[in-house]
Formats: C-alpha cells, sequence, structure tokens
C-alpha cells in the first residue's frame, strides 16, 4: 500500500471528507459567497450597487478575494497586553469546533458512506447538537483574552446570548425527533421523503431553530455582541489582519454547518432525490443536494441584515424567553401529536 | 508576551523569510498591490464637519463602496484613514494614535480646505495641519467636498498604490521608502500624562 | 407657574422678554438682592454682586428659570474687570419660553474667581469649564473643574483673552522643504 493510497484512505473517509473538503473548502467558497451576496443585496435594497469595480463582469465578487488577500498580508498586531495563548488559539479553535459537526452528520442514506457506525447513528442528531453548543465559547474566550474593555463587554454579551438561545436550538431540533420519533438523522430524512417536509409539518419547531440559528452565528437581527455603534467590533475588537479574518469565516462557516442541520432535519435533506449504489448517486449527488439547500438558508440569513435593525440586548433576551421558548416547546408538542395520529 | 511563554523561535525572522518567499519568489506583489486597491476600508474617526460628506460618499446615491471601500469600526481592521476636516490640537491626538493602531500597509486621505492648510481657521492658535500629525497620501480640496471628489480621492489612491507598487514595497521593505519623517507621537500627546491641570480636582 | 399653554409657531420676542425680565426683577427684589440693568437691542443683563450670586440664581430657578442657555464671558482689559454672563431661560414655562435673560457678574482681572452655579443648574457644568479654560475663570465648588475642549498648555495662557495674540502666519511658514517643493 503506497503513501498515496494511504493519503487517499484518510481523506477518502467520511468524516474527513466531509469536514475538510464539504466543511472547511465548502465553507470558503461559501463564506465568501454569503458575504458578497450579504454586501449585494444590501446594497440592492439602498438602490446602490455595492462592491463592482474589481470584476464588473462577476458584478464584484473579486472584491471579497481583494479583502481576503489584504487581510492575509496585513501585519497582524498583537498587543502586549494580551493573554497570549487564548488570543491566538481562540479564532483557530473556534474555527475548527465550528466544522465538527460535519463530521457526524449523513450526507446520504447509503450505510457505505455513513461517517458513523449504523449502531452510533441512532444518536447522530444528539451528538451534532452537543458539537454545536461548543464554539460560543471561543468566542467569549477570545473576548477575555484580549483584555479590552470592549472586547470583554462583547464576549459577555456573547454569553447572555448563548444561554437564550442554546436550548431553543436544542429543543427546535428536538422538535423534528419528536416528529418522527428517532434521534437518526438518516431516519429522520427518509421520514421526510414520503409526505413532506419537516419544514411544513411543524413549523413551529423550524421557526425556532432557524431564529435560534441566527441569534447563534450573530446575523443581523441579533448582531448583539458584535453592535458596531456599541462595542466597537464586540470579543474581536484586537484582532488583526489574518486573525480577525478567521474570527470572521469562523462565524459563517458556524452558520454553515447549522444550516446544514437545519436542511437534513427540517428541509428533507436529500431529497427529491433518492442515493442509489455507488459513489456519484450514493454519496456526491446527495451530498451536493444537501450542501446547495443549506447555502440556500444561509444566504436567506445573510439577506436579513439587508432588512432588519439590530435588537437591544434586553429585546432579544426577552423574544428568546417569552416567545421564543414557548414556541418551541410547542413546536415539540406538535410533533408528538403528528406522531400520535401517525402523519409522519 | 512573558505570561504565555511560547516558544516559536524568533517570530521576525520567520515573517521576513515568509516575506521573502511570497513576495520574491512567487511573484505577489502585483495580487498584494491589486488586492489593497480594492479592499481600502476607512475607519470611522470624525474630526469634523466634512464626515457629513463622507458619510454621504457611502450612502445610497454615490456609493463608495463600488470601489470596495467599506467604512469599518475598529482601526485594527483598516487600512485607510480619512481626515474629515480640520484637526484641532487635542484632536491630533487622537488621529495620531488611530493612525498607530492601524496595521500596515495604510493609507491616508486628507479631507476639505481645513485639513489642506486650516482653510477658515487659518492663523488659529488650536487647529493643527494634518501632514504634520500622520503622512498623507491624498488631498482633497473643497469646503466640504463633494462626494463626488471623495470617491475620486479613493480611485486615485488605487492608482497610486498600483502604480507605484505602495503596499508591495511596503511590505517588503517593513517600512514606507517615500515617508522619510513623521513627527514622533509626544509631539501631540505629551499633554495627556504632563499637565497637572488635568487631574480631577 | 401659570396654567397657559404652550403655543407653537413664532412668538414675539420682545413681548416675552419683557415678561422674562419683570419675572426676573421681581423675583430678585423678594429676595432682597440688589442688582443694576444692562440692557441694549434684545438683551436684558441682570448684575449682581459675587457673594449674592447664588442666591440669585436660586431665586430665578425657583421663578422658573431652570435652563441656562450659555454660559460666557467678556474681557474688559481697560475696566480690569472680566465680565461672567449667566443666560437663562425656561422650556417649560409658557409666559417666558424664549425670553432669555442674563445673570451676570463683574469679577477683578487679576484673579478671577467665583462660586460655581453647576450645583443650582446642571446645565452650566461644561460651559463653566469652557469659560475656566478660555478665559481662566475659577469656579469654586464646580466638580470637575479641567480644560475641555483645549489641550493645557493652551489653556494656560487663556485665549479667548483680548491681551493674548494670535500670531500671524504667512503661507509657507513651518511648511518643510520637502512639501513645498511639491
Amino acid at each position: 500500500m503506497s503513501l498515496a493510497e494511504v493519503a487517499a484512505a484518510i481523506i477518502g473517509w467520511p468524516p474527513v471528507w466531509q469536514v475538510l473538503v464539504i466543511g472547511f473548502l465548502g465553507s470558503l467558497v461559501i463564506a465568501v459567497l454569503a458575504v458578497w451576496f450579504e454586501r449585494k443585496a444590501a446594497a440592492r435594497v439602498q438602490r446602490r450597487l455595492g462592491p463592482y469595480w474589481a470584476s464588473p463582469r462577476l458584478g464584484g465578487l473579486l472584491h471579497l478575494i481583494a479583502d481576503m488577500v489584504r487581510y492575509a498580508f496585513q501585519y497582524p498586531i498583537i498587543p502586549r497586553t494580551v493573554d497570549l495563548i487564548p488570543f491566538l488559539a481562540a479564532p483557530i479553535a473556534g474555527m475548527v469546533i465550528a466544522l465538527l459537526p460535519l463530521a457526524v452528520v449523513p450526507f446520504t442514506s447509503n450505510p457505505a458512506y455513513w461517517p458513523l457506525p449504523p449502531s452510533a447513528m441512532e444518536y447522530s442528531l444528539l451528538i451534532a447538537l452537543a458539537i454545536v453548543t461548543l464554539p460560543p465559547i471561543f468566542i467569549i474566550a477570545a473576548g477575555w483574552a484580549s483584555n479590552n474593555p470592549f472586547a470583554v463587554i462583547g464576549g459577555v454579551r456573547e454569553a447572555f446570548i448563548i444561554v437564550a438561545y442554546e436550548l431553543i436550538a436544542i429543543l427546535g431540533f428536538l422538535g423534528a425527533a419528536a416528529s418522527t420519533g428517532t434521534f437518526n438523522l438518516v431516519a429522520i430524512v427518509e421520514a421526510q421523503g414520503g409526505i413532506m417536509w419537516l419544514a411544513i409539518l411543524n413549523p413551529l419547531a423550524f421557526l425556532a431553530a432557524f431564529i435560534a440559528i441566527v441569534m447563534s452565528t450573530s446575523a443581523f437581527p441579533f448582531e448583539i455582541p458584535e453592535s458596531e455603534p456599541e462595542v466597537v467590533a464586540g470579543p474581536f475588537t484586537e484582532y488583526s489582519g489574518l486573525l480577525y479574518a478567521l474570527n470572521m469565516g469562523g462565524a459563517y462557516m458556524r452558520r454553515f454547518a447549522l444550516s446544514i442541520i437545519l436542511a437534513l432535519t427540517f428541509l428533507g435533506g436529500w431529497y427529491p432525490l433518492v442515493p442509489g449504489e455507488g459513489l456519484l448517486m450514493g454519496y456526491i449527488l446527495p451530498s451536493v443536494v444537501v450542501v446547495v439547500k443549506a447555502v440556500i438558508v444561509v444566504l436567506a440569513i445573510s439577506f436579513l441584515r439587508a432588512v432588519y435593525g439590530r435588537y437591544r440586548l434586553d429585546q432579544a433576551l426577552d423574544l428568546a424567553w417569552k416567545i421564543l421558548l414557548p414556541m418551541a416547546l410547542a413546536g415539540i408538542a406538535l410533533g408528538l401529536f403528528e406522531a400520535s395520529i401517525g402523519l409522519t | 508576551m512573558e505570561e504565555g511563554k511560547v516558544y516559536v523561535g524568533n517570530l521576525d525572522v520567520a515573517a521576513k523569510r515568509a516575506r521573502d518567499i511570497l513576495l520574491g519568489k512567487l511573484k505577489l506583489e502585483k495580487v498584494v498591490d491589486w488586492a489593497n486597491a480594492f479592499s481600502l476600508w476607512p475607519v470611522h474617526l470624525t474630526t469634523s464637519c466634512c464626515s457629513t460628506e463622507f458619510a454621504a460618499t457611502f450612502g445610497p446615491r454615490f456609493d463608495g463602496e463600488q470601489f470596495g471601500a467599506l467604512p469599518w469600526v475598529g482601526p485594527r481592521q483598516t487600512n485607510l484613514i480619512v481626515i474629515e476636516g480640520t484637526v484641532t490640537r487635542k484632536m491630533a491626538c487622537a488621529v495620531r494614535v488611530t493612525w498607530e493602531q492601524m496595521p500596515h500597509p495604510k493609507y491616508a486621505i486628507a479631507m476639505g480646505a481645513c485639513a489642506l492648510d486650516g482653510g477658515l481657521f487659518y492663523n488659529s492658535y488650536n487647529v493643527v495641519r494634518p501632514w504634520e500629525v500622520i503622512p498623507i497620501d491624498i488631498y482633497i480640496p473643497g469646503c466640504p467636498p463633494r462626494p463626488e471628489s471623495v470617491a475620486r480621492a479613493i480611485v486615485e489612491l488605487q492608482r497610486k498604490i498600483r502604480g507605484r507598487r505602495v503596499a508591495s514595497s511596503w511590505i517588503r521593505e517593513g517600512w514606507r521608502p517615500d515617508r522619510d519623517y513623521v513627527a514622533p507621537k509626544e509631539d501631540y500627546c505629551a499633554w495627556q500624562k504632563t499637565s497637572p491641570l488635568l487631574e480631577r480636582v | 407657574m401659570s396654567g397657559a399653554e404652550l403655543v407653537e409657531g413664532p412668538r414675539d420676542y420682545e413681548a416675552t422678554l419683557k415678561a422674562a425680565r419683570a419675572r426676573a426683577e421681581s423675583a430678585l427684589r423678594e429676595a432682597g438682592i440688589s442688582f443694576s440693568v444692562e440692557e441694549g437691542k434684545g438683551f436684558v443683563d441682570l448684575v449682581v454682586d459675587v457673594d449674592s450670586i447664588v442666591k440669585a440664581a436660586e431665586a430665578l430657578k425657583n421663578a422658573g428659570f431652570t435652563h441656562v442657555v450659555s454660559v460666557t464671558a467678556v474681557d474688559y482689559p481697560k475696566k480690569k474687570s472680566i465680565k461672567v454672563a449667566y443666560h437663562v431661560t425656561s422650556y417649560l414655562d409658557p409666559e417666558i419660553v424664549g425670553g432669555i435673560v442674563g445673570l451676570a457678574v463683574y469679577l477683578p482681572r487679576e484673579a478671577p474667581e467665583m462660586p460655581s452655579l453647576s450645583g443650582v443648574w446642571v446645565s452650566a457644568e461644561f460651559m463653566e469649564r469652557e469659560v475656566y479654560e478660555f478665559f481662566g475663570v475659577t469656579f469654586k465648588g464646580h466638580p470637575d473643574l479641567r480644560p475641555l475642549l483645549l489641550i493645557p498648555e493652551l489653556a494656560e495662557k487663556r485665549p479667548l483673552r483680548k491681551d493674548f495674540v494670535v500670531r500671524e502666519e504667512s503661507i509657507y511658514e513651518g511648511v518643510p522643504e520637502r512639501v513645498r517643493r511639491g
């Protein structure tokens, strides 16, 4: 067995493939696309052009590449007062762990290409949700290690927001489990193939999960930790150059990973495509369908920036505890009811 | 730095080696200049009343964002500073500190007659010229300048960066060759420490 | 305060000023404070002694003048005195809205010192700081008497006094050689 074969076997192993290729490379492309769409959509709403002149034919898409190159070559300032190891480790760890949920989600119903053994697949939704709760810790760590008042306040705001959205996200996703009676993501997707997407069958849980994703990645109506007029750039105030780009990209990667879970649980996963045998039909095409659905969710979240204002912290917490939490619980109840009458 | 105790070797040597490989062997100068030219993010720093025109530049009608310029919040993430009008002696320190907080390569535009040579406040005891405080790349005349002239200044700055290879030579040399003299920071910020008048009674 | 309604639209300034002046004078008289009146076109200054200015301010505040619009000072080098004027008015009392009455005091030019009125009108605090840095008037009892807009070296020179000479600049003065060359 040659070295190339070993490398190919490692890369081809579904968890590694999903994290490195679909997760890392895919979300790099998708982050650029989402930022571009965000700026362009905001510009369209305000009747502007948006980024344009770097590449008129591509609609200014190259401006985002220019931003990335510029960040990569700018001098990275590391203030003398920061706590060095957490300061450097937080953005990298946050980004890596944001992608880890992709190591456990299935992209196909073909057991040959599952990332987990079938026995562990029974609990894949729970494992994915457990990993999803980790990355915000590193945002708080980044703010705390920066040793800057704005950064610390931003980190504390993030902590407040975590308390609000984490429960809603988990309860919202569990609404899907209640509807289908299983924690197995494959079974959840296949249950949607027969009748209808869970987003339509159980809209309460879907809405709760969607808003929780928006909150967790501080997308616009809830862009509270990085609120520009209040706390300069929030936890990332002291970051410059490549480290700031990592921080910024980390949020989009988290959004992408969560969107994939949302696409699987509520938006029908790989349906209308039915996975068959072989690498192409059994793995690649279904994962493309899932990724396309997730990208649509990411772009929809990006579009919110153009049309919404920003909630204050207390308003967001109010909304989370008084409206979204009962809504998520009602979603679970609705799911159980639907399961009892045999709708799903 | 002392508490962290990361043993990573000599960071400066490593950075210089990476710089040489990327810029020298891979010939990335053009890419870097292009990227800097199309990603000029000005920092929010309002020194005076020209900021209204500056805000209009990035508003819906004039749309400075089409050149890739996006006003951003903190100095750490930006590379362009626009002096928006008069700089008083007390504000000069803030301008200088903001400029120093920005990572290089960085550029500066002086906007309005007051930033050129005092303008309306010529002969005043409390006004400094921004070119005494930080090195300026482009001057915009006008009182205040129209948003079109701000957009023009951004385009001229792009042309300057790409034509004279400002960004890549700055990264390669570690300093900017055509900026031989910048006044020391103490000239503008010494009052923060020395004066007994500033102590709270 | 009277029960009249606030009127929208333009007002007769002379009439309001007259009403405000009458109100202020009667308030000072009731408090037993001696004062003299300086008036010109569109302004009235009631000049009191330094010793009685806090009492006068409290009397005016009780009479409805709840707001300080500006605190300013005038330097008289020949008279060797500095006049500090508090322009007070009300936003809410319908009779005197828009009528601005000055409460003024003359201080010796060499060591101008007076009690701070920021205890009576909170809105006077920052304007007293400005008068302090531009004219060198010391306000006793001010909570935070530091220069506000100027750097301390300039504030020590008292730039708005009449004997402060602004240096005339020629066009090329102070311009380095490399800038002159272009």
